[in-house]
């Protein structure tokens, strides 16, 4: 019973770090430009394709170097939204920029189905099927590997974000955007970097889930949902919110499947969530706002 | 010039009041060239759009060769196409409204899936377009259309059948089993659990999933707790292929067996190994050594390089040679002409079957147990109801 606990919890905490990296791209681009992102679980979906679809399958590069170049060319795709999406639109109505994400969101499926073909894609990851045995249980190599991924990123965000002046940039523009922009931070291209960093987390979720799954063009869309429940529960523009919300998520959704019912899970999961924002509608790490009588 | 103005404005009368006279000849002869238009409901997009672009390939094949021989009494075949999205109930009322309605076609192949057909079912008869769907869920035909022809075996049948092949031929005693929560696989699922029921047989675990599940573990790690000899599963490709994969992936021991998804090309290129061992009832295998199936994948081969038939294709190709079989023997093209010469077929030879109409709709009748062994399936069975 404790090994299927411990897999359960394990299982959990991975699918739930691959939430947790959407939800950490839906919080900062929140926090920099108030806009939620709804085609964030479509950066998932890109970044697997790129990486799978051409740089693996057509030119055959090896995992690492696959890795990296397609974290620069969605990095560079994000930035171009900021150019392309965001800025043409910053001054509109905010539901402008959230239809046209919306739109971006259609677009990227649709487009993904020409380019790649409506077949699913195979990435077997960087240890193929290899299973390791861990106090007493089996578990899929892939899932510790999204959450030794999650463990450096966040040690990598931390670093930027706590000790670079491109972080403490992000920060401040993340905070005021029009103060950071009187302080002389430029802003418009401190935005570009944040959406950049986004897509590339969003992508980086895409490519580790991909060996757990297959790539497709809908494979961001259950997971963007969830991510967007867990920034919820987390907090909505908390970053420790996101990630916690995220590992939470994935936990009640495995354990829930597991020792409750698997055909009432997204009641489960849903459910728990309401339940938390009944008591604490800020979220988990998110602060109340008071508005003065 | 007041005289003839009043002479031409009579003529013009009269040749007004003679024309719809002469209407008929003029619109019959035109007719007469008219391509005759039968549509495909499939998904084109989305997670399905691959099977939607198999059926298009069969249905292809099946009109060229037609248009190659002189068309349908002197008129050609066109097909138009609409986008289902698949198991989407909505998008499939869409899709065939529109065949319907704005490209009148007289016959329809698809929608596949059983919750895109559904609430087609009133529509088809409103309309009078009868339609070749391979949706296999018995609530289908339950409720009795005229209009609806399924193609491919009754899960009402075939579930029955491979039930009673995992009891008495592979000895399962403990038995969980799996659905995809759709009108599809609630009906699969709901055939067998009567099945065991009637070998006094109550499945150990039940669990569910969706079209969007990505991750099977507390599944796979529920049925090994409870330790089952083998589970039964009625789902859709994807989630097929995931199952036999992570089912290995865990080191799983139990056996896997379920719908036709479990030996088709999406499945097997999704479970990889896993996919060994697998067991399917279904109608088709293109490793078949029948003359028919070879000579098939032959000509697709030819139609298109590089990929290989399997059943969405032959099965929907055989769906467009019966409407095409259906159209020269009835009396007029039209929908309702269409309709009732689709259930005069008794014996007709396919690739996948021999189709014969029976009164609730069904045109299948025979099926087949295979097994995937070394990343192919194998036929194990061949069974008839």
């Amino acid at each position: 019973m404790l090994q299927t606990f411990v897999q359960i919890v394990l299982v959990g905490l991975a699918v739930g770090a691959a939430y947790a990296l959407v939800a950490l791209g839906y919080t900062l681009i929140w926090n920099a430009v108030s806009l939620v992102n709804f085609a964030q679980g479509d950066l998932v979906m890109l970044g697997a394709f790129v990486s799978v679809g051409w740089l693996a399958n057509r030119l055959g590069m090896p995992l690492w170097l696959n890795l990296v170049t397609m974290l620069v060319i969605l990095g560079l795709f994000g930035a171009a939204l900021a150019w392309g999406i965001y800025h043409p639109l910053r001054n509109a109505p905010q539901l402008s920029a959230i239809v046209a994400t919306l739109g971006l969101s259609m677009a990227l499926q649709n487009i993904a189905v020409i380019v790649w073909g409506p077949q699913p894609l195979n990435f077997a990851g960087p240890l193929g099927t290899t299973s390791v045995h861990l106090f007493g249980s089996t578990i899929y190599a892939q899932y510790l590997v999204i959450l030794a991924a999650l463990a450096v990123m966040m040690a990598i965000q931390h670093g930027l974000f706590q000790h670079t002046a491109l972080g403490r940039a992000m920060r401040a523009t993340a905070q005021d955007a029009e103060a950071a922009r009187l302080m002389g931070i430029p802003t418009a291209r401190i935005i570009a970097f944040i959406f950049a960093y986004a897509t590339m987390l969003a992508a980086l979720a895409g490519w580790l889930v991909a060996p757990l799954s297959y790539v497709s063009s809908d494979m961001g869309v259950n997971l963007s949902l969830r991510a967007f429940a867990a920034t919820i529960l987390g907090g909505f523009g908390s970053i420790p919110g996101a990630l916690v919300g995220g590992l939470i998520f994935g936990v009640i959704e495995s354990a829930g499947s597991f020792y409750i019912s698997s055909e009432y899970i997204d009641v489960i999961a849903f459910g728990v969530l309401i339940a938390v924002l009944m008591f604490r509608p800020q979220g988990i790490f998110g602060e109340l706002e008071l508005e003065r009588p | 010039m007041v005289s003839a103005l009043r002479f031409s404005r009579r003529s013009l009368v009269k040749g007004l009041a003679v024309a719809p006279l002469a209407m008929p000849a003029i619109v019959g002869r035109a007719r007469a060239a008219d391509p005759i238009r039968i549509g495909i409901s499939g998904p084109m997009t989305g997670q399905f759009a691959q099977n939607g672009q198999w059926m298009k390939n069969g249905v292809a094949i099946a009109v060229k060769q037609a248009n190659d021989k002189g068309g349908i009494k002197g008129r050609l075949i066109e097909v138009r196409i609409a986008d289902d999205l698949g198991p989407n109930p909505t998008a499939a009322g869409n899709a065939v409204t529109k065949l319907a309605t704005q490209d009148e076609v007289v016959a329809l192949v698809g929608p596949h899936y059983t919750p895109g057909i559904l609430p087609n079912v009133p529509l088809l008869a409103k309309y009078k377009v009868p339609c070749l769907t391979g949706a296999t869920g018995p609530v289908v035909t339950q409720q009795g259309s005229a209009w609806v022809f399924r193609v491919r075996l009754n899960d009402a049948i075939g579930a029955d059948l491979l039930v009673k092949y995992v009891v008495e031929d592979l000895q399962w005693k403990k038995i969980g089993l799996g659905y995809v929560n759709t009108a599809f696989g609630q009906s699969g699922i709901a055939v067998v659990k009567a099945s065991l029921s009637k070998r006094s047989i109550e499945p150990v675990l039940v669990q569910a999933h969706t079209d969007a599940t990505k991750d099977y573990t507390s599944q796979i790690l529920a049925f090994q707790q409870a330790g089952v000899d083998g589970i039964i599963v009625w789902t859709d490709d994807q989630p097929a292929g995931l199952i036999a994969k992570q089912s290995k992936t865990l080191g799983a021991k139990f056996g896997i067996a379920g719908n036709t998804a479990f030996s088709q090309p999406i499945f097997l290129g999704l479970a990889g190994e896993g996919a060994d061992g697998c067991m399917a009832i279904g109608e088709f295998v293109n490793d078949n050594p029948d003359e028919r199936v070879q000579s098939w994948k032959k000509l697709y081969a030819a139609a298109y390089p590089g990929d290989e038939p399997e059943l969405y294709a032959t099965v929907y190709h055989d769906a467009a040679k019966l409407i095409i079989a259906a159209m020269e023997r009835a009396e007029t093209i039209s929908g309702e002409g269409i309709q009732q010469a689709l259930t005069a077929i008794r014996d007709f030879p396919g690739i996948v079957t021999r189709y014969g109409w029976t009164g609730n709709g069904d045109m299948t009748h025979s099926g087949i147990i295979t097994r995937v062994a070394a990343g192919k399936p194998e036929i194990v069975k061949v069974i008839s109801s």
